[in-house]
């Protein structure tokens, strides 16, 4: 993933979502991060982990 | 008066009687169809595609809607115009407009003041969705993900109402990629300085 530091925003490699362990991006998503908020929160997972894990919320 | 001119009057009359009587029975269909709602539960109410611009034509007197709950009040409707609805009695809005795919417009969602409304894919599959207006404060993660032809002024009206989250912890609204594209530098600093993630 790369971190723009001017726009503070995070942008997914691609095919992959970014996740605070909360929510999620779309694949290949963006998160331009509050004026508070820690980029180290955030991490890189693949589409099917994070398939695999909205399945998990749902049931 | 002759019979000739009796008749006459009569005929035109007749449209006049009839639309009389039509608006009368719209004010009676209304009243007994809200009646078992007036405690406020719209779950799946206004769901379906027989709902449209025709039927979902609810008279002004019973707006804004005031549910208590609202899941999936409006999925499937073909409505292009959803009427407003007032959440100062309903906690939670889970679902409220999922699956509204056809909805163009949301009336305003007129959300609590001290922000303790609560949002999980409120708007999910609002797919048509351009224009949407609140009042109150928005205080959840929020998201708006397959509306991908939000409007600018709709943008501005959310960020309007977002909690200021300055100096705790941010909270997440969620737009579409394309949405996200068209942000001015503006925009998408009004969020961020209020301390809010934007995702895309």
């Amino acid at each position: 993933m790369i971190y723009d530091e001017n726009k503070r925003v995070i942008t997914a490699s691609s095919g992959m979502v970014l996740t605070n362990g909360k929510a999620y991006s779309s694949p290949g998503g963006s998160v331009y991060l509050g004026v508070n908020s820690n980029k180290d929160e955030w991490h890189e997972i693949t589409e099917e982990e994070y398939l695999s894990l909205v399945d998990e919320e749902r049931s | 008066m002759s019979i000739a001119d009796k008749f006459t009057t009569i005929a035109e009359n007749t449209p006049k009687v009839y639309d009389a009587g039509k608006n009368a029975e719209y004010d009676r269909f209304w009243d007994c169809f809200l009646l078992p709602f007036s405690g406020g539960a719209f779950a799946y109410t206004f769901s379906d595609k027989g709902w449209n611009n025709d039927t979902l034509n609810i008279p002004p007197k019973y707006l804004p809607l005031k549910p208590t709950s609202t899941n999936y009040s409006f999925r499937g409707c073909a409505a292009t115009i959803i009427p407003s609805m007032d959440f100062n009695n309903c906690e939670i809005l889970n679902y409220t407009y999922a699956y509204a795919r056809s909805a163009t417009t949301i009336g305003t969602v007129i959300l609590r003041a001290d922000g303790t409304n609560v949002f999980k894919s409120s708007f999910y599959y609002c797919e048509a969705l351009v224009d949407i207006t609140f009042e109150g404060v928005i205080n959840g993660n929020i998201e708006f993900t397959q509306s991908s032809n939000l409007s600018s002024k709709s943008v501005d009206n959310i960020t309007e109402h977002l909690a200021d989250l300055t100096g705790i912890s941010a909270k997440n609204i969620t737009f579409n990629k394309s949405v996200v594209a068209k942000l001015t530098d503006t925009q998408r600093a009004a969020i961020q300085n209020k301390n809010w993630d934007i995702i895309s």
